[in-house]
């Protein structure tokens, strides 16, 4: 039985997560591809890059949300303590969820480096 | 415009446009003005009614007034500007246009306390202090960056503003539909001169944009 | 005294015996208090003097806006005058307050005695007195901080601003900073171990989950700007070149680090005020708060989300779209959270029968301001509008909306709620509704205009502006304005002196709350509780007429006091089931002395005197290291009575009592704080102009695989001195010498084996990195010799192997960190050269 409070934190824990490795792959990647003066062009390995690890996550980040209501639905027996963990859990992983698309859903039509 | 016209015009008026961007920016401004006035008028209204008018709302559950309230109200609306704001951000970083091969390009740099401007696109044009000479009706794009702390070019009237950021080039894109004056001014702190950090924009007819560098004088 | 088997002791002769031993005394031993009754007050009152101290400066910056071109001020005063106004506003004011109010308040709703900690609460006091002091030394004296609030580098630069003012901000504020990392891990520590009998978390005052999370928040927020304020006062005075673009450094790596901390600093500055409505509105609701849980979820989303917004703060600086485009939409989205939280408050009044009150007046102005400010918030969160809008008085407008609206309205209705808890007296009245309009009317008199004097091109921070601008009718007015807000403050001020001087004083409760601060006599004792409570329902929805006398008779647990010593209970940290009795440390002036010697250790390193700065050191280390003496047992005390039939082991022989706790919160800071310099230097790489150097450091494996064998050696022999405890002796002195090992080859490699560290910013990050962990096993030194020392007086058994476990906890932390260390050389030499552009 993993920790309640962590259980609560997990699904933004993810998020934030996914944040840092986005941000991180996508400026790394911008520097790699050289940065040519003035350049607002398309790159498409590195939009790949991006969209494959949004895709990945954002599916995780679904399947967990589903699990933990369905922990909350099946077992409404069990102290308050317990209840109220998986409850609230299930809120945080339902926000994680629509965060997810509406922060990160850039990646697949922005411009991904330059000015 | 919109009933304050006196109030909001101005050489440095970001609320008077006088080019695509700005005008952009300046409709996606009332929108979400209006938007804002009455999702406050919704907010309060509901807080006063609640406390005012007895029995207000007690039938709603308390599920039901988060859940409508804290999410579906504002959710949409969040989504819908978001995306309207990531479309528009693109088609600001082209200037409000699509980039295209003819586009006027300027370097601009910032110093304590004035802005230097050199012209790529006309060969042997000298450099200007504190006036920016640009073509009316065409897309410029001015490569900015500062010899010594950080400064921000803005011209209000024609567009956003960027960083003059030193060891950095940032890029602004910008057109101004008429020819006219515009007033620009630093807008990043930058010492005791930052106040008096200011430029201005002559936007010439096109056809007068090759030699209006011969007869202009440094200001 | 009363004997322990004394039966049935009268309230009256228990509030007698808890008083001498948990009372002051007045006179100079009030230097020496540790009481939160006390320090929380002391934060409190000083936080409002700083308040003053600042709004007399923004009264200075409105007369000198109200006329174009005035001749009032010249721009480097100013500058100051601007500069002091945030700085004292953000660090001195806003935080200190609602810490002055968890200090006070989190206990008694949580049904203790004190914090977990006191004297580090002391010790946090002292730390903000004496560096706040420090800024406004500088101010009276002229050299007062003056490139902004958020110091922006290279104008924050040695180059441009030559002079001590940036570097009094960069100390003093990190001075003040260490206190606020004091209070949140004491206040993570009160909150998730010291509750009432019973209380699990679901069952726990809402203002208690608020300030976990704001807790949390600060423990992971505050450390990047420590980082950063290191590494602009390592550049100014080292000439360490982190944001000189000319040597390979960024300025906006100082962006970075700066906004990573500052955005969740707002929140951190609005959630504590958001509880105290979640508390007080539900009072005069006349219903329990609705949606507790939903509130619980939003938190946790907000704290988060906070963290992700900080670019917002960095739109025009040149950072490609997409990336502009996560920050924009979680800048968005963090008005969901926020409008749930609304929407509670909104659901909890309408189950009700709400009635009028001065605080809820206040709320009253809360809603209607932070409203607006949370509006034009989701506006500047939009990149294309915050183009425009950006570093002009739009956002100035927004700032003080969600400021005043979100901090300082809600604030204002705990203190009309609160002083009568704190007085004895209830409020007189006649002023407090004129007061409110007055500073409501006069604030947004001030800043609403401000919005359109942005919108019309007005930036931020210029001293002058000339009158064909047309923005001088709108100043005039907002200075009109900020003249009947100061009135407005001034009425409010007078209001709580004539509550203390002629308020009527009343019995208990007389908002008629549910929550355990009314179960105790007003003005409160200093122990709060004369016994603890158990607790089965939320801890909103109790009696606390009926508790409270209860209570006083002695008939909850710990009801008597025991040898003279300050006893509370922890309880187990999900379930609240009681699991350990606390006995706190006495009243003492170290906390004093050793924020007196951290001051000294400050105070050398600005005015440049560096042989005075090992020397204070060493004298902190020292003095901390005299604080334990206080809670040391020879022998094992075994399980003590705690009332209800009920015995508990004492905190020092249970294996994780709350200073172990404590010790993993530090380290998560600490941690924070390396990671944050890790990305930092991987930043810079990426970003800043004029890689690879010329000299990229070439660092043979010898040294770094030296250390790493060291540091492993360290950590295990750590690990089993704990485990052998109390037998431990040769274990912590082998810990100590691989610890010196490790120390000494980190050291050899940051001096002898890298180019020099003024010549690029790769060998300075090298350097500040490995310099970084070789402090640390430095400190684990000190901890393996103070291990010994204790197991040498006999303070350490195999029961009491506390000491120990925290040594465990930090010959591990610093393993990691070596680690990662030894190895940093060869990545970013790696990658300056083979993956360079």
């Amino acid at each position: 039985m993993i920790n309640p409070i962590i259980s609560i934190m997990a699904g933004f824990l993810l998020w934030s997560v996914l944040f840092v490795t986005l941000y991180g792959v996508q400026a790394t990647g911008c520097h790699l591809a050289g940065l040519d003066v003035s350049t607002i062009g398309n790159r498409p390995a590195l939009r790949a890059v991006l969209v494959a690890l949004f895709l990945v996550s954002f599916a995780v980040i679904i399947l967990f949300h589903r699990r933990a209501r369905r922990r909350r639905m099946r077992r409404d027996s069990g102290n308050d303590m317990d209840a109220f963990s998986r409850e609230v859990a299930t809120h945080v992983w339902l926000g994680a969820a629509i965060a997810t698309p509406l922060c990160f859903g850039g990646v697949i039509w922005l411009t991904l480096c330059g000015t | 415009m919109m009933g304050i016209a006196a109030g909001c015009t101005g050489d440095l008026s970001a609320l008077e446009p006088a080019g695509p961007s700005a005008a952009s920016i300046a409709r996606l401004w009332w929108v979400m003005l209006i938007v804002s006035l009455l999702i406050f008028s919704l907010v309060i209204g509901l807080f006063l009614a609640t406390v005012f008018v007895p029995g207000f709302g007690r039938r709603i559950s308390a599920q039901s007034w988060i859940g409508g309230g804290g999410i579906a109200l504002p959710l949409p609306i969040l989504f819908v500007l978001t995306l309207y704001a990531f479309w528009q951000g693109e088609h600001l970083l082209r200037g409000g246009g699509s980039l295209s091969p003819d586009t006027i390009r300027i370097e601009a740099l910032a110093t304590r306390w004035n802005w230097q401007f050199a012209y790529l696109d006309l060969p042997g044009a000298p450099l200007t202090h504190g006036t920016l000479h640009i073509p009316a009706g065409r897309t410029v794009e001015i490569a900015v960056t500062s010899e010594d702390v950080i400064h921000s070019l803005w011209i209000p009237r024609l567009g956003g503003k960027i960083d003059a950021v030193p060891g950095h080039t940032t890029f602004l894109r910008l057109r101004a539909d008429t020819p006219g004056r515009y007033a620009g001014q630093c807008s990043e702190y930058c010492g005791t001169g930052h106040a008096g950090m200011r430029f201005e924009v002559l936007a010439h007819a096109p056809e007068d944009y090759p030699t209006a560098l011969d007869y202009q004088e440094d200001q | 005294m009363i004997e322990e088997d004394m039966k049935n002791p009268s309230p009256v002769a228990l509030h007698k015996a808890f008083e001498r031993v948990w009372g002051t005394p007045p006179g100079l031993a009030r230097l020496a208090a540790v009481n939160h009754n006390i320090i929380g007050k002391r934060f409190m009152l000083t936080a409002l003097v700083f308040f003053a101290i600042g709004g007399l400066l923004a009264m200075l910056i409105r007369t000198q806006l109200a006329s174009s071109e005035s001749a009032f001020m010249d721009a480097e005063q100013y500058a100051q005058v601007f500069t002091m106004h945030g700085s004292i506003m953000m660090f001195l004011f806003a935080i200190p307050f609602f810490e002055g109010v968890a200090i006070y308040l989190l206990p008694k709703l949580l049904g203790t005695r004190d914090l977990a900690f006191p004297r580090l609460t002391a010790y946090g006091y002292w730390c903000y007195l004496f560096g706040g002091s420090m800024l406004i030394a500088a101010l009276i004296g002229g050299v007062a901080p003056n490139s902004g609030w958020f110091m922006y580098p290279p104008l924050s630069s040695n180059s441009y601003s030559p002079g001590i003012n940036a570097d009094v901000w960069l100390l003093a504020i990190t001075f003040v900073e260490i206190s606020a990392l004091a209070a949140a891990i004491e206040i993570m520590v009160t909150v998730l171990k010291l509750r009432a009998a019973g209380m699990s978390l679901d069952k726990m005052p809402i203002f208690a989950w608020y300030m976990l999370v704001v807790a949390a928040m600060m423990l992971v927020g505050f450390p990047p700007l420590i980082i950063g304020s290191v590494l602009l006062e390592l550049e100014r005075a080292f000439d360490l070149p982190f944001f000189d673009p000319g040597r390979g450094g960024d300025p906006l790596l100082w962006q970075h680090l700066f906004w990573l901390f500052g955005h969740p600093e707002v929140y951190i500055i609005f959630l504590p005020a958001a509880g105290a409505i979640s508390t007080i509105l539900p009072v005069f609701a006349g219903a329990p708060l609705a949606g507790y849980r939903l509130i619980v979820a939003a938190l946790v989303a907000m704290a988060f989300l906070s963290f992700g917004l900080w670019v917002h703060h960095m739109y025009a600086v040149g950072i490609p779209h997409v990336a502009l485009s996560f920050f924009s939409a979680a800048s968005a989205l963090v008005a969901v959270p926020t409008g749930i939280q609304i929407f509670a408050w909104l659901a909890t009044l309408s189950q009700g029968r709400p009635r009028f009150s001065v605080p809820m007046l206040h709320i009253l102005g809360f809603m209607f301001t932070f409203v607006i400010g949370g509006l034009t918030g989701v506006m500047l969160a939009i990149v294309p509008f915050d183009w425009q809008a950006h570093d002009t008085h739009f956002v100035v407008a927004h700032l003080h909306y969600v400021l005043v609206g979100g901090f300082v309205f809600p604030m204002l209705a705990a203190a009309y709620y609160w002083l009568p808890h704190l007085s004895g007296r209830q409020p007189v009245q006649h002023l407090s509704q004129a007061a409110f309009w007055m500073l409501f009317i006069g604030f947004n008199v001030t800043f609403f205009m401000m919005h359109l004097t942005g919108l019309r091109g007005m930036p931020r921070r210029i001293f002058e502006y000339p009158v064909e601008s047309g923005w001088e009718t709108l100043n005039f007015i907002s200075s009109m304005g900020s003249f009947v807000m100061t009135m407005g403050f001034a009425l409010v001020a007078l209001d709580f002196i004539l509550l203390f001087r002629f308020g009527r004083r009343f019995r208990r409760n007389p908002w008629r709350a549910g929550t355990l601060e009314w179960a105790m006599a007003t003005p409160p004792p200093s122990y709060n509780f004369a016994s603890l409570p158990s607790i089965e329902r939320r801890a909103d929805l109790l009696d606390p007429d009926q508790l409270g006398s209860q209570l006083a008779s002695g008939k909850g647990y710990l009801g008597v006091p025991r040898q003279a010593r300050m006893e509370l209970l922890a309880v187990e940290m999900l379930s609240g089931t009681p699991e350990h009795v606390v006995r706190l440390p006495r009243r003492t002036f170290l906390p004093l002395w050793t924020a007196a010697a951290t001051g000294c250790f400050f105070l050398s390193l600005l005015f440049k005197l560096y042989w005075l700065t090992p020397i204070t050191f060493a004298s902190i280390i020292l003095l901390f290291l005299l604080w334990s003496g206080d809670t040391a047992e020879k022998t094992d005390v075994g399980s003590l009575p705690v009332g209800r039939g009920r015995k508990l082991p004492p905190h020092i022989e249970m294996a994780r009592p709350p200073s172990w706790w404590a010790m993993i919160f530090a380290l998560a800071a600490d941690a924070t704080a390396y990671v944050s310099l890790l990305f930092g230097c991987l930043f810079l790489w990426v970003s800043a102009p004029n890689w690879p150097p010329q000299q990229v450091p070439h660092v043979e494996s010898t040294g770094p695989a030296i250390a790493a064998i060291a540091l492993v050696t360290a950590a295990w022999a750590g690990r089993s001195a704990a485990a052998r405890s109390p037998h431990a002796v040769g274990w912590l002195a082998l810990t100590g010498i691989a610890h010196l090992v490790a120390a000494a080859t980190l050291i050899w490699l940051a001096t002898a084996a890298l180019p020099d560290p003024r010549s690029h910013a790769l060998a300075s990050s090298v350097f500040v990195v490995l310099a970084y962990a070789a402090l640390r096993s430095g400190l684990g030194i000190i901890i393996s010799g103070y291990g010994i020392w204790r197991i040498r007086s006999g303070y350490v058994s195999q029961r009491r192997s506390v000491d120990l476990r925290l040594g465990r906890l930090w010959h591990d932390f610093s393993a990691i960190a070596g680690l990662t260390a030894a190895g940093f050389p060869f990545v970013m030499a790696s990658l300056a050269c083979e993956l360079s552009r």
